[in-house]
This record gives structure tokens, C-alpha cells and sequence, in this order.
């Protein structure tokens, strides 16, 4: 997995971040925890976290807090988002 | 990556949704005072105005209220395309809600204007609802299964619809179609496995894996669900196009049953025994009172096709009444229930509180979910199920009655916890 995300997203496999596994939780507890982990990002720092499915509601609030992500969407229906700081 | 154009401006208010479902107990209202007004007279025979009163209170008044509410939200948020010109939905809300009165008082006794007043309203309403979500259901470049099932369901209300207008007018002084047996089983397989059993089962896709953490089916298990769906859609039309020529053993209202039949057992057994047993399979077993309706739904579900064989093999008009009944309150009727006892808290906490994560503490989803009113709901609803089944098998006046006063204890209780999530303050 690590590797397909690490060609996906074009980072070094060794450079990527641990991954937030919120596949466990229920809507919208992923929704919440990302947004926490958002406020304590660093400029040009980056989250990567692991959704039980593309999280289309938290686009907006992402694109209103500055950040800017991209999805990897897993065959199994999950999805890995790259959420980095550009402000 | 950027959302289809979705914005949180262009995702609808909480007041567009919200006027649907909060409408959806209203549906239940009518339904229970309906059997408390008629009696056994609203249970006998499907042919009796009575009936169709009280089915169109639970299609109409019920199911396309909430139907229509969460597609509203769902195609800007799944499908990624906004509803243009999404105001206009408190237009469609009111006309439906019009449209639905008239209906019922003609049907009760009424004068005919009321259903000509009622044709026009479900005209408008049908007509500001369509084609806008149409149109954004029509240009979403996402090619997901849900999207395609939401398609399905909507082009199966606009056939439903113009279908039902027609035969409309037969109550409103016009006349009835020809072919009316034909045309109300095509009326009949769109509606329920069109629209209903379509779109039950493009959101299960969704709504299973992203609040209950259920695996989904496989993506080819979809779309075999999928072209079945269409292909039982279609066929029962094709007595329509083949004339009257069939001999004496089987009638055309008969051949289009049988027509449908791929699309019934997607609908009523697949589909089920599948959810079924995914939710089974769910990551996080923790009690949700909501599951309790999807389990009771889906179990209905599986109860369909027997009592459908029930309809075509026994004698007497209470095996359709019957089939009706559990379909309209016990497999989709329980569904919407528990959809709307877990959704409403999901949009309200988005609305009022996600902006604010991370800035200031916010509640959690489940602290706005009063759990002991589901639980009263769900006991509700299923013992008016259930206590309904017996009063169509017995044909008894007082059995029809006390199952309208449990549909109105069921509607005052959802109508309380839907009001009591929605005024909780941000």
C-alpha cells in the first residue's frame, strides 16, 4: 500500500508520514479528528490519513482553512487524503 | 484534488432538507387518521378510494417526502453536483404538500375539483423538482454505482409521475386510462422497485459503509444488481407495446408482473440478504438504534416476493392490500424512519457545528441523538407493522383502528425527536 502511495503522491516511500488510520470510526468522527489534527499543522506541513471512504464533506472545510489535499482512492472503497498547508 | 464545484455555499441550508423530513411525520399523521376515520374500509381491497388514500398518505406523504428531502443533499455531496436554483425547493415542498391533501380529500369523499387542484400541484411541484435535479444528476462527471442507482430512481419518479397523473384523472371527472389493470402494475413495479427499491438501495451503498462502518458489496456485484434492476424496469412495459394479444391463461397486468421479476428479486431478496449480512460484518459493533429500523426494513424485504406469490396463487383482494401494506410501512416505511433518526443529527452537527472543530469545543453526533426515542420509535412503528398485518388478514374494523393510533403515537413521537434535534442551538 505505502508504495502505491508513495508513487501516487509523488513522495519518497521513506519521507512519507505515518498514516491516521480513521477507518475505524463512524461518520463524523473522521471528519472531526482531521479537522483537529488541521489546526496544529505547520506551513508547508502535510497529514496523510486513511478514510473508509472519500470524505467529499470535508473538502469544503478544508478549502476554507487554507489547506489543500489530494485523494487516493483504494479499490476496497477507503481512500488515503494528502492534506498539506499552503498558507 | 477539488470537489465538483462543491462549495459549502452550494451545499444546501439545513432548512431545504429539514422541510422534507420534518414533513415525513405529517405523511404518518394522515395515514394513522386515515385508519382511524375509515376503519377496515382502508384495508380491504386495494380498488377501494379509502386504500389509495391511505397507500398515496405513505407514498407520497412519507416516502417521497423524505425521498425527495435527501436527494436535496445527496447529489451536491455524493454525485458532486449542485441543485441548481435549490430555493426553489420550498416551492416543490409546498405544492407536494398541497397536491397531497387534495388527493386525499377527493379520495375521501371530496368534490372532483380537488383532485384537478391536486393534479396541478403534483404537476408543478414534479415539475420544479425534476428537471433542476435532473439536470445536476445529468452533468456529474462522478461514475459511482450510487449515482447511477440515484439516475434510476429519478427517472423512475418522472414515469411514476406522469403514469399517476393520468390515472388521476379519472377521480377528477376525467376518464380512466385503458389497459388500467396494465397500467397500474407498471405504476405499481416503477414506483416501488424504480424509485423506491432503487434509490434504497444506491444510498444503502453509501449510508452502510459510512455510518454503520459495514463492508459494501464489490463493484461488480453492483452493477449486476444494477442492470437486473434496469432490465426488470423495462420488461413489464413490453405488454404495453405487444397489444392485447395473450390468449386466455394469463392477463397483460399478470405478464408485466412477471416482467419484473429480475428487478424484484434484486430489490426484495439480493439486496437485502446482502445488507443483511454486511451489517453483520460491521468493523464497530456498538448498539445504533437506527440499525434496529435497516434490520426490520430489510427483513420486510425478504418477506415481498411470498407474499407477492401469495397476490397471483390465493383468492381475495387482502393479499395485495397486504403487499402494500409491508411494503409501504414495513420495508421502506422502516427504512426512512431510521435514515431520518440518523441523518437529521449527521446535518445538523454539520451544519451548526463542523466549522468549529478544532477552534472550540463541539458536541458529538451521538450526544444529539435522543437514543430512547428511537428505541420507543422503532417499537412504535413495528408493532403498527405488525398489528396492520393482522388487521388486513383478519379483516377486523377494530384492529384497523388501533393500528391508526399507533401510527399517530409513531408520528407524534418522530415528529418530537426530529424537532427536538433540529432546535438544538450551534
Amino acid at each position: 500500500m505505502n508504495k502505491h502511495i508513495s508513487a501516487y503522491f509523488s513522495i519518497p516511500e521513506d519521507s512519507l508520514p505515518d498514516i491516521l488510520d480513521l477507518r475505524e470510526l463512524e461518520a463524523p468522527e473522521p471528519m472531526q479528528k482531521i479537522l483537529i489534527a488541521c489546526t496544529q499543522l505547520e506551513p508547508d506541513g502535510h497529514i496523510l490519513a486513511h478514510f473508509p471512504h472519500v470524505p467529499a464533506p470535508l473538502f469544503p472545510h478544508l478549502e476554507t482553512r487554507g489547506l489543500d489535499w489530494q485523494v487516493f482512492e483504494d479499490p476496497d472503497g477507503s481512500a488515503v487524503v494528502l492534506i498539506r498547508r499552503t498558507t | 484534488m477539488k470537489t465538483g464545484g462543491l462549495s459549502l455555499e452550494q451545499a444546501p441550508p439545513l432548512s431545504i432538507p429539514a422541510s422534507f423530513f420534518l414533513t415525513v411525520p405529517v405523511g404518518i399523521l394522515l395515514a394513522a387518521c386515515i385508519l382511524l376515520a375509515t376503519g377496515i374500509a382502508s384495508l380491504s381491497s386495494p380498488w377501494m378510494p379509502q386504500a389509495l388514500a391511505l397507500t398515496h398518505a405513505g407514498t407520497l406523504g412519507v416516502l417521497a417526502m423524505g425521498m425527495i428531502g435527501a436527494l436535496y443533499q445527496m447529489t451536491p455531496v455524493i454525485a458532486g453536483s449542485p441543485v441548481p436554483f435549490t430555493r426553489v425547493a420550498h416551492i416543490v415542498h409546498t405544492f407536494l404538500l398541497l397536491g397531497l391533501a387534495g388527493f386525499t380529500w377527493r379520495l375521501l369523499g371530496g368534490p372532483a375539483i380537488a383532485m384537478s387542484t391536486a393534479i396541478t400541484c403534483f404537476t408543478m411541484a414534479m415539475l420544479a423538482f425534476l428537471v433542476p435535479l435532473g439536470w445536476a444528476l445529468l452533468r456529474t462527471e462522478t461514475k459511482s454505482e450510487t449515482v447511477r442507482g440515484m439516475r434510476l430512481a429519478v427517472a423512475s419518479l418522472a414515469a411514476i409521475t406522469l403514469i399517476g397523473l393520468a390515472m388521476a384523472r379519472g377521480f377528477g371527472g376525467g376518464i380512466f386510462l385503458e389497459n388500467r389493470m396494465l397500467w397500474v402494475q407498471v405504476h405499481l413495479t416503477l414506483a416501488l422497485l424504480g424509485w423506491v427499491g432503487g434509490l434504497i438501495m444506491a444510498v444503502s451503498w453509501q449510508v452502510i459503509r459510512m455510518l454503520y462502518l459495514a463492508p459494501t458489496a464489490k463493484q461488480t456485484t453492483m452493477r449486476w444488481f444494477f442492470a437486473l434492476l434496469l432490465i426488470g424496469l423495462v420488461l413489464p412495459f413490453m405488454p404495453l407495446l405487444a397489444g392485447s394479444q395473450y390468449g386466455d391463461f394469463i392477463s397483460p397486468a399478470q405478464l408485466a408482473a412477471i416482467g419484473a421479476l429480475p428487478a424484484a428479486l434484486v430489490i426484495w431478496l439480493l439486496h437485502p440478504a446482502l445488507i443483511l449480512r454486511d451489517i453483520s460484518r460491521r468493523k464497530r459493533k456498538r448498539f445504533d438504534a437506527s440499525l434496529l429500523f435497516w434490520k426490520s426494513g430489510l427483513s420486510a424485504a425478504l418477506l415481498m416476493i411470498p407474499i407477492a406469490i401469495a397476490v397471483l396463487l390465493l383468492p381475495g383482494p387482502r393479499w395485495q392490500v397486504l403487499f402494500a401494506w409491508v411494503a409501504i410501512w414495513g420495508w421502506a416505511g422502516m427504512i426512512m424512519h431510521g435514515m431520518l433518526c440518523r441523518i437529521v443529527p449527521f446535518l445538523v452537527w454539520f451544519h451548526r457545528f463542523s466549522a468549529k472543530v478544532g477552534f472550540e469545543p463541539v458536541p458529538s453526533m451521538r450526544s444529539l441523538l435522543p437514543e430512547n426515542r428511537i428505541k420507543t420509535g422503532f417499537v412504535l412503528h413495528m408493532s403498527s407493522v405488525v398489528l396492520g398485518v393482522v388487521a388486513i388478514l383478519a379483516q377486523a374494523d377494530w384492529l384497523a383502528r388501533l393500528t391508526g393510533l399507533l401510527l399517530l403515537a409513531t408520528a407524534i413521537n418522530l415528529a418530537s425527536l426530529l424537532i427536538h434535534v433540529l432546535k438544538r442551538p450551534s
